[in-house]
C-alpha cells in the first residue's frame, strides 16, 4: 500500500489552478494545490520576513499574502498591541490604507531602534481625528491606575472617583457628523525646564499638524494657545480662527523654562471655553489639549483632574493629554484625562471624552 | 457489535473487558479500515456523519481521502486517542508529532487536505505549521525551488513588489 514517493526536488511544472489535488489524487500534491484558506493557515506561523518572501514568489501567493488582513493585523498586534497608543491602531490602519501598510510604516523606526518612540504618520492622523471628534471613541481610560492609596488625597473639593468605563477595548469609527458643530480648542503647552528642546520641538510639530489638519477639515475651528511653566503665557490669548495667525503663533513660540504648574493653564483653558460658551448657544464642541511630560507632584495632578472635570461639567469640554518627554508620567496624565469621565447624568453626553496619547517618549528597554 | 450501547458498555456479559464499538471507514479507493469508535470520532467529520446514520450502520465512506493517506491519519488519531487514557509528557508527544510529519512534501500536503476535510484541528495545525517551517528563512527563489513554484511575474511586476516591500529589507 505504501508506495515510495519520488524523493527530492519537486518537478517544476505549471500547476493548473483548476485542478484540485483531491480530484486527481493520488498524484503528487503541490503547495499551490492547497486552497487559499489552507495556504493562509500555513502562513499563520510565519514572521513578516517570510510573508514578504512568499509575496515575491508568484502572483497567486502575492495576492493571497498581501490581502491577508488577519495575518497582517496579527503581526501589528503581536508587535505593538501592548505598546503605547495601541488603542488607536485600528483607526491608524484604516488611515494607512490597511494593516500591512501600517506595519510597514511602524517597522522602520522600530528596526532602527531609535532612542525615542513617536507615533507614525497614520497614528498621528488617528490621534488628530480623535481630537477633532471625527475619529474613533477611545475607551481606554479604564486603564487608569489610581494614585497609591498611601498618598494623601489632596484637593478638598475632589468629587467621588468617577466610575471607570467597563466597555470592552474596541474602537468604533462613527460616521462624522453631517453638521460639524464649531470646534474650539485650547492647547496648553508645557514649557518648563524638564521638557527638553527636542521635546518642545515635538510639541510644536504636533501643533503644526493640528493646525493644518484643522484648516483642511474644520476651517471654522478656533484655537487658543497657552504656554506654561509656573505661570501661564497666553501665546494666542483669544480663540482665533485656524488661519495663518494661529500657525505663526505656534511657530514663534519660545520655550519658557522654569518650574511647572499644570493646574493653572487648565483653569485658564476652562474659562476661555466657558466664556466662548456664553455668547453662543452652548452647543459648540470644545476641547482642551495638554502637551506635557506630566512631571509634577500628585497633589497637582489631582487638582488638574478636578479642573478637567470642571470644564467637562460646565461646558462639555473634551480633554486629551499628550505625553512628551524622557520620563513621561503616563499614569498621572491618564489620571488627569479621567476627569472627563462624568457620571451619566444631566444634559451631558455620557460618553468618554478624554484620553491620553504618547507623542514622544524614550523607548522602553526590553 | 449491535449489543453495545452508545457509552461503549457491553450489554452482553463478556469474560473480557467490554468490547469497544468498532467503526468501518471506507477510503475513497474503497479500502476498509476498522477502528474503535473513539479513534474514528477524533475526526469531527466522522463524528458528524455517525450522528446522521442510523444505529447499527457503522460504515463511513469518505470521498476525499485515499487509503495511503487515511492509514496515516488513523495512525495519528490512534496515538492521540490513546493519550486521553494514558497521557504522555508534552515533550514526548511533540517528538512523536514531529516524527509523524517527517514525510515527503506531497504526503504532507495531502495530510493538510485530509486534516481539513476530516476536520481534525490538531492535525491541521501540526501539518500547516510544518509547511510554515519549510517556508521560514528562505528567499523567494529558495521557496520557489522548495515547492516547485513557477515565477509568473513580469520583470516589471517583480520590481514593483520589491519596491512595495523595500521597508522590510535589511539596510
Amino acid at each position: 500500500m505504501m508506495e515510495v514517493e519520488a524523493p527530492g526536488v519537486a518537478p517544476v511544472t505549471t500547476v493548473d489552478p483548476a485542478t484540485t489535488a483531491m480530484e486527481t489524487a493520488p498524484t503528487e500534491a503541490e503547495l499551490l494545490a492547497l486552497p487559499d484558506e489552507l495556504l493562509s493557515c500555513c502562513c499563520e506561523g510565519l514572521e513578516v520576513k517570510s510573508l514578504v518572501a512568499l509575496e515575491l514568489t508568484c502572483r497567486r501567493l502575492r495576492e493571497l499574502v498581501s490581502s491577508d488582513t488577519m495575518r497582517w493585523r496579527q503581526a501589528v498586534k503581536d508587535k505593538w498591541g501592548k505598546a503605547y497608543n495601541s488603542d488607536i491602531l485600528d483607526a491608524a490602519a484604516v488611515i494607512a490604507g490597511g494593516w500591512k501598510q501600517l506595519f510597514a510604516e511602524k517597522y522602520d523606526p522600530e528596526r532602527r531602534q531609535t532612542t525615542f518612540v513617536s507615533p507614525v504618520k497614520s497614528e498621528v492622523a488617528a490621534i488628530l481625528s480623535v481630537i477633532k471628534g471625527t475619529g474613533p471613541t477611545v475607551p481606554h481610560l479604564k486603564r487608569v491606575s489610581n494614585f497609591p492609596s498611601s498618598s494623601p488625597r489632596a484637593a478638598p473639593t475632589t468629587p467621588p472617583s468617577p466610575p471607570y468605563g467597563t466597555s470592552p477595548v474596541c474602537v468604533t469609527i462613527p460616521m462624522p457628523d453631517n453638521e460639524p458643530s464649531p470646534l474650539s480648542i485650547v492647547c496648553c503647552v508645557d514649557g518648563s525646564s524638564s521638557v527638553t528642546e527636542e521635546d518642545f520641538w515635538a510639541m510644536k510639530d504636533f501643533l503644526r499638524s493640528l493646525v493644518s489638519s484643522l484648516r483642511e477639515s474644520h476651517p471654522e475651528a478656533q484655537l487658543s494657545l497657552l504656554q506654561f511653566n509656573q505661570t501661564v503665557k497666553r501665546e494666542l490669548p483669544a480663540l482665533t480662527p485656524v488661519g495663518p495667525a494661529a500657525m505663526v503663533a505656534v511657530q514663534s513660540m519660545k520655550q519658557l523654562m522654569g518650574s511647572t504648574d499644570i493646574e493653572k493653564p487648565l483653569a485658564t483653558a476652562g474659562s476661555i471655553l466657558a466664556a466662548a460658551d456664553d455668547g453662543g448657544s452652548g452647543s459648540g464642541d470644545k476641547v482642551i489639549l495638554l502637551l506635557s511630560d506630566g512631571q509634577t507632584h500628585m497633589e497637582e495632578l489631582a487638582k488638574s483632574e478636578a479642573q478637567v472635570r470642571k470644564a467637562a461639567e460646565t461646558c462639555g469640554a473634551r480633554f486629551y493629554a499628550l505625553g512628551v518627554g524622557r520620563d513621561v508620567d503616563e499614569d498621572g496624565l491618564r489620571r488627569v484625562a479621567a476627569g472627563t469621565l462624568l457620571p451619566a447624568r444631566s444634559h451631558l453626553k455620557p460618553v468618554q471624552q478624554g484620553a491620553y496619547f504618547t507623542l514622544r517618549r524614550q523607548r522602553s528597554r526590553r | 457489535m449491535a449489543a453495545v450501547n452508545d457509552d461503549g458498555m457491553a450489554m452482553t456479559t463478556n469474560e473480557e473487558a467490554a468490547p469497544k464499538r468498532m467503526i468501518t471507514i471506507l477510503s475513497q479507493d474503497k479500502e476498509e479500515f476498522v477502528v474503535e469508535k473513539g479513534v474514528a470520532t477524533m475526526a469531527t467529520l466522522i463524528e458528524d456523519l455517525l450522528a446522521d446514520v442510523s444505529d447499527g450502520e457503522d460504515k463511513i465512506p469518505l470521498q476525499n481521502v485515499d487509503a495511503r493517506i487515511l492509514a496515516k491519519v488513523i495512525e495519528y488519531m490512534k496515538y492521540h486517542f490513546k493519550l486521553i487514557e494514558t497521557p504522555q509528557p508534552e515533550d514526548e508527544v511533540r517528538r512523536w508529532d514531529r516524527e509523524f510529519v517527517r514525510v515527503d512534501k506531497s504526503t504532507l500536503f495531502h495530510l493538510v487536505l485530509a486534516a481539513n476535510y476530516l476536520n481534525i484541528q490538531s492535525l491541521l495545525d501540526l501539518t500547516t505549521q510544518t509547511v510554515a517551517e519549510l517556508i521560514k528563512g528562505k528567499t523567494p527563489e529558495q521557496i520557489r525551488t522548495e515547492f516547485g513554484i513557477v515565477n509568473d511575474f513580469t520583470p516589471e511586476e517583480e520590481e514593483e513588489i520589491r519596491r512595495d516591500n523595500a521597508w522590510s529589507e535589511d539596510r
